[in-house]
């Protein structure tokens, strides 16, 4: 350092000045400035100046504030105002939390997964079970349903909804509505093939609506105009509204699309508008797709001719198309428009009955429609609860954790905690320091836990709907989440923080004062135990959860598929071709069509690597399947139904047991044909070979030509039924979107471009969605059942880790308390053994006792998974005794070092504490 | 009034003593460190003549800047008679204590 004046370190000084009252700042800077000079004139160098400069400085800020700290906070400022109170209990608090890492970090870990994990299943539970339809005041629209008298048959297209119309029926209906009541009729088109013009095809689900449909949602459009009456007049233009997504993938969001013309399955309409994005139709997902295009009644030939029967669907009273849906906000309004369809409908009854006798009446009932066609809260409702209540108890088991840890803090603490007392610290000075350190844990641990839950929040929607293709669920991180968050938190923190805070302050403080270590005048921490117990028992339901889980899922994929799954890879396509004539119904596939569909397999089958292709009504274990009732020698049996295309059995190595598989000669000119199972043999055969048998399938006889042997259909939990197969290319009234299996041996990668091209070569108009492998198909199908064994076991291990860890905090603390008892067992002559075997002791009856209350709760709780377990049943008796044998090892394991410390003590210096 | 006095105590109001009425930090700090060799903060020697007002033994009052300080002021301190008292005290007790033990620990 050169000449000049050296100046003292200004941070340092700064430091000082920051970090003293003003006066003490000013005397001490002073001193040390004096010093600094001091040390320069006797020839200390600058650096060595500064150097002592700066020690002296942090030595007085230390010495200063820390006297501070012990006593200003209750003896020199007890009136100070109870902000400040807390904010110097916040500095206080998380001073603490630094010298004490390892305890801080387990407690917000268990908190942010306790309180993560309820807020993300809340918010699920919220979106799933409760969110409406994005539409205008959903809860005053009501499903007007029409139950018919019994003996009328009747001709649902599908059954997963008993409030079908025929189309005079709507119009009755809407009748007796008038202009007062608004009222919408509408019925969903699913995979409807669109082209957009320079695009290659896409598959789109549509509905087709009546013209008062988008006034009575109150639905606007962001572009052009919505549907109206109009447009579902005869003879109007063929028009569409297109959805945000359509707009964005085929037109690329240009302003201009309106005008623009849209080919749906071949036929031109002129796009008239654009919906919003958060727009889905009445359906937020399941087998009713969210709905990316909407069209007129009127495009019914065209969009879902299949419903068509053999006269003019807007006349035919017997087809019934269409649902209703009114918008009834005043329940008189809603009674008296009940009672007037009820009349109205009646003589529509007669014309449903045909010959058959009815008895009893036509009834319109209303219900609820706030939810549109909800078929996702039904699949996702049980798996839902499990979830909640597998949170729930962990958020429990957390807070018995963070109590736990709080006590043991305050343990370590009570000499601390005396002393303040004494100097005059109130009680309840102390118990909002703990309150606040808790709040403190809880908030860090909330803050992390409501990232954790927007984390796995979309990723549990995602697992509870898979195979249920695209859902429209919102989950949104609104103030209602982070409130939920908050309030959680806040509960957490206070039932984990007031006992503590109650039970240590409550100490005799003189006691305290005098013990300098834990030892045999420590209290015995019966709230201590008390919580490791019950940690212990809510464990047990998780560990029986998780095991369950695991079984499931090993019996799940120990289960006899009856086919080869590996090799296999499937793609659903839309083939081209009417299925349904007007005015003359449903009809097989046309010899076009057929040719089609031979050449397209035949030149499938010609790529390097594909060995043989198929057709499939429904993928095999995707949790579809179509069902029948056939009539065999004149007895009606329940029976599960496939079309099936060529080399469907070889394709997939089901066995032929007798007769011949189906051919690409069984098509629509030739004899009806039919393949069935060996369930079917034996149900309604009673062994006798059926070749040459007929059946009788509504109005089609099938001849039986062939059995197979049993396999797996719609999903793994359910045993082989009686099952038919019948010709893909004669059964009339198929939508045309079948799926096509490909047997291979090369890697289901390197097949999307040849089979793309094939298709695109052959049926140029077809979209191919869905591309995936059989095995893929079967994987997703169990998703549920390996999230439920992953995150279980996830959670039973967290909750056991957090059980260890106290027990072993708690049987610790036990031998600290005993040093001197066991000093004196051991030069008595007790052995090692003996001695642990007395620590251990308390470890075996805190998890005998956790035991016993979990075990109870388990039992109760098996009833939430019974439905989704398979193969085991949920109050197994092995998996309980497995997991108490676990919970006790580990229980064991944890209370094991402090024990063998225990009995390792030398006698003569245990005997000397205290 | 508690009279007992800590070791430190002890030293800082023997060092008043020595000084008389010149003592303040930056003196006592290099009287102290001139006949033992300890090296105290400022902050020590202050929080122990804090307390030392408050149990009445010394007094302080403020002097004047001088430039060698960086402009800021002295706090002088000066002995009252309870301090005189309690350190005349102390040192008996001391040598009490002491005495007899000339040869085993070599005291002067």
């Amino acid at each position: 350092m050169s000449g000049g004046a050296v100046r003292p370190p200004r941070l340092a000084r700064w430091l000082i000045q920051r970090g003293l009252p003003p006066e003490a700042a000013e005397a001490i800077a002073g001193d040390l400035d004096e010093r600094f000079s001091d040390d320069l004139r006797r020839g200390a160098s600058p650096s060595r100046a500064r150097l002592r400069y700066w020690r002296q400085a942090l030595a007085s800020v230390a010495v200063a504030r820390g006297r501070r700290e012990f006593s200003t906070r209750e003896v020199s400022m007890p009136r100070a105002s109870v902000l400040t109170g807390v904010t110097s209990d916040v500095r206080f608090v998380l001073r603490g939390f630094a010298r004490t890492p390892g305890y801080v970090a387990v407690a917000v870990l268990s908190l942010a997964i306790g309180i993560g994990a309820n807020v993300a299943t809340l918010s699920v539970t919220r979106a799933i079970l409760l969110q409406d339809l994005p539409v205008e005041r959903p809860r005053e629209l009501r499903w007007v349903s029409w139950s018919h008298p019994k003996g009328v048959r009747v001709g649902n297209y599908n059954s997963s909804n008993d409030s079908n119309y025929s189309y005079p029926a709507y119009e009755a209906v809407r009748n007796v509505a008038g202009s007062r009541i608004q009222l919408l009729g509408f019925n969903f088109a699913p995979r409807l093939s669109l082209i957009a013009s320079g695009r290659a095809p896409v598959a789109a689900n549509g509905m087709m609506v009546s013209g008062d449909y988008f006034t009575t949602l109150g639905l606007g459009v962001i572009l052009g105009r919505p549907l109206g009456d109009d447009d579902n007049r005869p003879g109007a233009p063929r028009v569409a509204v297109i959805g945000n997504d359509l707009w964005q993938r085929l037109f690329d969001s240009r302003p201009d699309v309106v005008g623009h013309s849209i080919r749906i399955n071949d036929v031109d309409f002129e796009i008239v508008g654009v919906t919003p994005r958060r727009y889905v139709g009445l359906s937020i997902g399941g087998f009713f797709r969210p709905t990316d295009i909407t069209v007129p009644l009127s495009a019914q030939p065209i969009v879902a001719p299949y419903v068509a029967g053999r006269a003019d669907i807007m006349s035919d009273p017997t087809r019934l198309w269409i649902h209703i849906i009114a918008r009834l906000p005043d329940a008189a309004q809603g009674e008296a428009f009940r009672q007037s369809a009820q009349i109205a409908l009646a003589p529509m009854d007669a014309a449903l009955a045909g010959s058959t006798a009815v008895t009893g009446a036509t009834a319109v009932t209303l219900s609820p429609a706030n939810r549109g066609v909800d078929q996702v809260a039904r699949r996702a409702g049980e798996p839902l609860e499990v979830l909640t209540g597998a949170s729930v108890l962990v958020l429990l088991i957390a807070c018995a954790n963070l109590a736990g840890l709080m006590l043991a803090r305050g343990i370590a603490r009570s000499r601390e905690t005396a002393v303040r007392r004494a100097l005059g610290a109130s009680r309840a000075t102390l118990i909002r320091q703990w309150v606040i350190e808790g709040l403190i844990l809880a908030l860090a641990g909330g803050a992390c836990g409501v990232v954790v839950a927007i984390w796995s929040g979309p990723a549990i929607v995602h697992l509870l709907t898979t195979g249920l293709g695209p859902v429209a669920i919102e989950l949104s991180a609104d103030w209602g989440l982070i409130a939920l968050g908050l309030g959680l938190t806040i509960a957490t923190a206070v039932l984990g923080a007031a006992l503590p805070a109650w039970r240590l302050t409550r100490a005799g403080a003189t006691t305290d004062l005098r013990t300098q270590v834990i030892g045999a005048s420590s209290p015995r921490l019966t709230i201590g135990r008390v919580l490791i117990a019950v940690q212990i028992a809510i464990s047990v339901p998780l560990l029986v959860g998780a095991l369950l889980f695991v079984q499931t899922l090993r019996n799940l994929s120990a289960v006899d598929l009856g086919f080869d799954p590996r090799g296999l890879v499937e793609f659903q396509i839309n083939l081209p071709g009417p299925v349904a004539i007007p005015g003359r119904g449903a009809q097989p596939m046309t010899a076009e069509t057929a040719g089609l569909t031979r050449n397209l397999l035949t030149a499938l089958e010609a790529i390097p690597g594909v060995s043989s292709a198929t057709l499939v009504e429904n993928p095999l274990v995707s949790g579809i399947s179509s069902n029948w009732g056939a009539t065999i020698d004149g007895k009606s049996v329940p029976m599960a139904m496939q079309a099936v295309g060529p080399h469907f059995f070889e394709t997939m190595r089901i066995p032929l047991l007798a007769g011949r598989a189906i051919t690409d000669r069984d098509i629509a000119t030739a004899p009806l044909v039919a393949v069935v199972n060996r369930a079917t043999v034996g149900r309604a055969f009673h062994g006798a070979s059926p070749i040459g048998k007929t059946m009788l399938v509504g109005t089609r006889e099938l001849t039986i030509v062939g059995v197979v042997d049993n396999s797996i259909y719609e999903s793994l939990r359910r045993q082989p039924q009686p099952t038919f197969y019948d010709s893909y290319l004669q059964r009339p009234g198929m939508t045309l979107s079948p799926y096509v299996t490909l047997r291979t041996v090369v890697s289901p990668a390197t097949l999307v471009a040849p089979v793309t091209a094939a298709v695109a070569a052959l049926a140029p108009t077809a979209p191919l969605t869905n591309f995936k492998t059989q095995t893929d198909q079967i994987a997703e199908t169990t998703g549920e059942e390996r999230v439920f064994s992953r995150l279980l076991t996830l959670f039973a291990g967290f909750a056991m880790a957090l059980a260890g860890i106290g027990l072993y905090g708690l049987t610790s603390y036990a031998v600290a308390r005993r040093t001197n008892e066991i000093g004196i067992r051991i030069a008595l002559g007790a052995a090692r053994t003996q001695v642990q075997r007395l620590m251990l002791r308390q470890v075996v009856v805190l998890a005998a006792l956790g035991l016993a209350a979990g075990v109870p709760l388990a039992l109760l709780s098996s009833r939430f998974i019974a439905t989704l377990v398979f193969g085991v049943t949920p109050r197994d008796p092995s998996t309980l005794v497995e997991v108490a044998i676990t919970m006790l090892v580990a229980a064991i394991a944890a209370g094991w070092l402090p024990a063998r410390r225990a009995s390792r003590l030398e006698p003569l210096s245990a005997l000397r504490t205290e | 009034m508690r009279r007992h006095l800590g070791e430190l105590e002890q030293v800082l109001l023997l060092a008043l003593v020595h000084l008389g009425e010149d003592a303040y930090g930056a003196g006592i700090a290099r009287l102290i460190a001139d006949r033992t060799g300890r090296v105290l903060s400022p902050g020590a020697i202050y929080t122990a003549l804090e307390r030392l007002e408050r149990r009445g033994f010394v007094t302080s009052r403020w002097g004047d800047p001088t430039p060698e300080r960086g402009g800021k002021r002295k706090r002088h301190y000066r002995l009252r008679a309870a301090g005189v008292a309690a350190i005349r005290d102390a040192q008996r007790a001391l040598a009490q204590m002491a005495r007899g033990l000339k040869a085993r620990v070599e005291l002067e």
